[in-house]
């Protein structure tokens, strides 16, 4: 068993419960006989409910037997964060400033700060990349790409 | 009856031959062959695998005729089954799940300076295990469309409640824990309006959920994005010894043939059978193929040293499994696995809905596909015996290089098929989810064929409840539906009295 069952068996106590209120409050659960639009997503939360039970109690008894690796460290956190962050400031200025220059921007930080690569050969990389996926996605898949404010 | 037989076997060659017309036009022939080297290629990589080198690919084969389209995104599965195998040796990384027990004498025999047969004997098996597949996938294929037309509602429902406990089962998490996110994946499949009461649910004002939750972000955000930032853990942590002594001696020996002909032969038949049950798949096929190799070996206590039975039979059992995988894809519309669930959702881009009456209404597509795997299969054996230096360079490729590429190929893949950013923020909370699941031991390939199915399985649910007015008996009184359900019940409570399941790592074997 994982050293996070009892943990993670909380957060799907909480999502099940979420499900089912959410379905409850919003939607009709109908009949057995004519089942509405709640129906199975309140059986989800309910078979949900009782498997995390299992995992919570599964993890309380076998406390001895714990596996796994932790749960971000302080190591990983130093790339795995700005990757995250970077894919979300991706999406939002994706749009608002067109995929060349979106692109070049954020391929550039990944080279040159989590990937840890030189000045040189970050701006080469970054340039190297975009231009190449703009030329197979946008010119030969003819996968519509944003231009942004700049029409770029 | 001899008659009958004997127009049958007219029927089958007629309809083969049609096959290879379609495969063999050039345009289709270039896409199997484009697809045979992306799912090499990304066989070879470790990072990327082939569910999200198809879901990357889905948005472009919307501009392809639809038998060309499928035809390429077949073509990446099997091929990524034969590049996995090339890590496997040379590197001891599986570049894909089904290659980490080839790992085990492959590497070994790599190390005795045996890498050129350990790969020859990869690329023939594999040759083999595929071409057979094919051939089976072909002559069942039929016979299994004429039954499911006598499938309704209840069978589809119990079928399917079978393949979700079949591969939380056979999960590497716990039963309870792959339920969950089996559960989990069939709430997702219901965001979106719905189908029978016209009812949005759980998507808001936000009218690009209408539709649903996409399947390509989520196996972008659970396949590619978190497996690299499980990479960017370790990067710089760990290093990669690739072989560096020169490949020489490809061809395996006259007692290498004795040896591994018999093993790839066993392996294709169980890999193949492994493969059409749903919930298998080729994971399932290569590590019990291994164990059954090494249990009916004179030599066991070898195993492990080196035995080219241990590369034979696992390499052929994961590519009959990719053959065997079809089956239910074409026959009942029902996907084993990931991939094949993919899949089906390119047949539902190009507006097809494979199941009984696929042979009869997209005859083209069905034979079409089965010739352009005989070819995709002869195209492997040359991309990955000549060539296996060049795909030994790739693996030179650093991971500093290779996971902002794929970064980047995810961004685009995901924004491409409605060109709404909303799906690439889609895709980055399923990948933290994936990222988070699997630190904790959770498997994530339940939740996307859950996600894959549930609307299928939503309908066929409630119109069984409607047709036998709320009685669940229904289910049990039909007895093709009764075996599964019962078939079902028994694999939910026997992990109750086996202590043990089918060994879960390759130290286990």
């Amino acid at each position: 068993m994982n050293r996070y069952d009892s943990k993670s068996s909380v957060i799907w106590f909480l999502v099940a419960s979420a499900i089912i209120v959410w379905s409850s409050t919003t939607l009709k659960f109908g009949t057995f006989r004519h089942p509405g639009p709640a129906f199975l997503p309140t059986l989800c939360g309910v078979i949900i409910l009782g498997l995390a039970t299992i995992v919570f109690f599964q993890s309380k008894r076998k406390k001895k037997e714990i596996s796994g690796e932790r749960l971000l460290e302080k190591r990983s956190l130093f790339n795995i964060l700005p990757t995250i962050g970077i894919l979300i400031i991706y999406a939002f200025i994706l749009e608002r400033f067109g995929f060349i220059l979106t692109t070049l921007v954020v391929m550039f930080f990944i080279f040159k700060q989590i990937a840890r690569g030189t000045w040189f050969g970050s701006i080469l990389e970054s340039s190297i990349v975009t231009g190449a996926c703009y030329l197979i996605f946008g010119y030969m898949l003819k996968i519509s790409l944003p231009k942004g404010w700049f029409g770029i | 009856m001899a008659s009958e037989n004997e127009g049958r076997t007219l029927d089958v060659l007629q309809n083969v031959l049609f096959g290879f017309h379609v495969a063999l036009q050039p345009g289709n022939l270039l896409l199997a062959f484009i697809g045979c080297v992306i799912g090499t290629l990304i066989g070879v990589l470790p990072g990327i695998g082939a569910p999200a080198a198809i879901a990357l690919l889905l948005p472009s084969s919307f501009h392809m005729s639809s038998v060309g389209a499928i035809i390429m995104l077949a073509g990446i599965y099997y091929g990524a089954m034969y590049g996995g195998s090339t890590t496997s040796i040379l590197v001891n990384i599986p570049g894909e799940v089904a290659s980490v027990v080839t790992c085990i004498d492959g590497y070994q025999m790599a190390r005795q300076g045996r890498a050129g047969p350990a790969l020859a004997v990869c690329a023939i098996g594999s040759f083999i295990a595929g071409t057979l597949s094919v051939a089976g996938l072909m002559l069942i294929s039929p016979l299994l469309a004429k039954f499911a037309l006598s499938f309704g509602a209840p069978e589809y429902t119990s079928l399917m409640i079978t393949g979700f406990v079949v591969l939380t089962f056979l999960a590497s998490s716990s039963m309870p824990k792959a339920l969950i996110m089996a559960a989990f994946g069939i709430f997702i499949s219901t965001v979106g309006l719905d189908n029978i009461s016209g009812d949005v649910r759980f998507a808001g004002s936000m009218v690009e959920l209408w539709d649903g939750v996409g399947l390509v972000p989520i196996v972008m955000g659970m396949f590619g994005i978190s497996e690299v930032l499980l990479n960017l853990e370790e990067m710089g942590h760990k290093s990669v010894e690739i072989l560096r002594d020169k490949i020489k001696h490809i061809f395996p020996t006259k007692e290498d043939w004795k040896k591994f002909v018999p093993s790839s032969l066993r392996g294709t038949i169980l890999g193949f059978f492994l493969g059409v049950i749903p919930g298998g798949g080729a994971a399932l096929a290569s590590f019990t193929s291994y164990a059954i190799e090494k249990k009916i070996s004179k030599n066991p206590e070898k195993f492990g040293t080196g035995m080219i039975e241990g590369v034979a039979s696992p390499e052929s059992a994961n590519n009959a499994a990719t053959g065997g995988a079809f089956v239910p894809l074409l026959t009942l519309g029902i996907p084993s696995n990931i991939v094949t669930a993919l899949l089906l959702g390119a047949f539902m881009i190009h507006g097809i809905s494979p199941g009984p009456l696929m042979l009869r209404d997209h005859s083209d597509l069905f034979w079409g596909l089965i010739a352009s795997m005989y070819m995709g299969n002869v195209m492997l054996l040359v991309l990955n015996l000549p060539l296996v230096g060049i795909w030994v360079q790739l693996l030179r490729t650093p991971y500093r290089i290779l996971f902002p590429l794929i970064l980047l190929f995810c961004l685009i893949g995901v924004y491409s098929i409605n060109s709404s950013v909303i799906e690439i923020y889609i895709m980055i909370i399923f990948g933290i989810i994936g990222y988070l699941t699997r630190k904790t031991e959770y498997d994530a390939a339940p939740l996307v064929l859950a996600v894959v199915l549930g609307p299928i399985f939503e309908n066929a649910l409630r119109q069984s409840l409607m047709m036998s007015s709320g009685d669940i008996s229904i289910f049990f009184s039909r007895p093709i539906s009764c075996g599964f359900m019962l078939t079902a019940i028994f694999l939910l409570f026997i992990p109750l009295f086996l202590k043990r399941k089918l060994p879960k790592t390759k130290d286990e074997i």
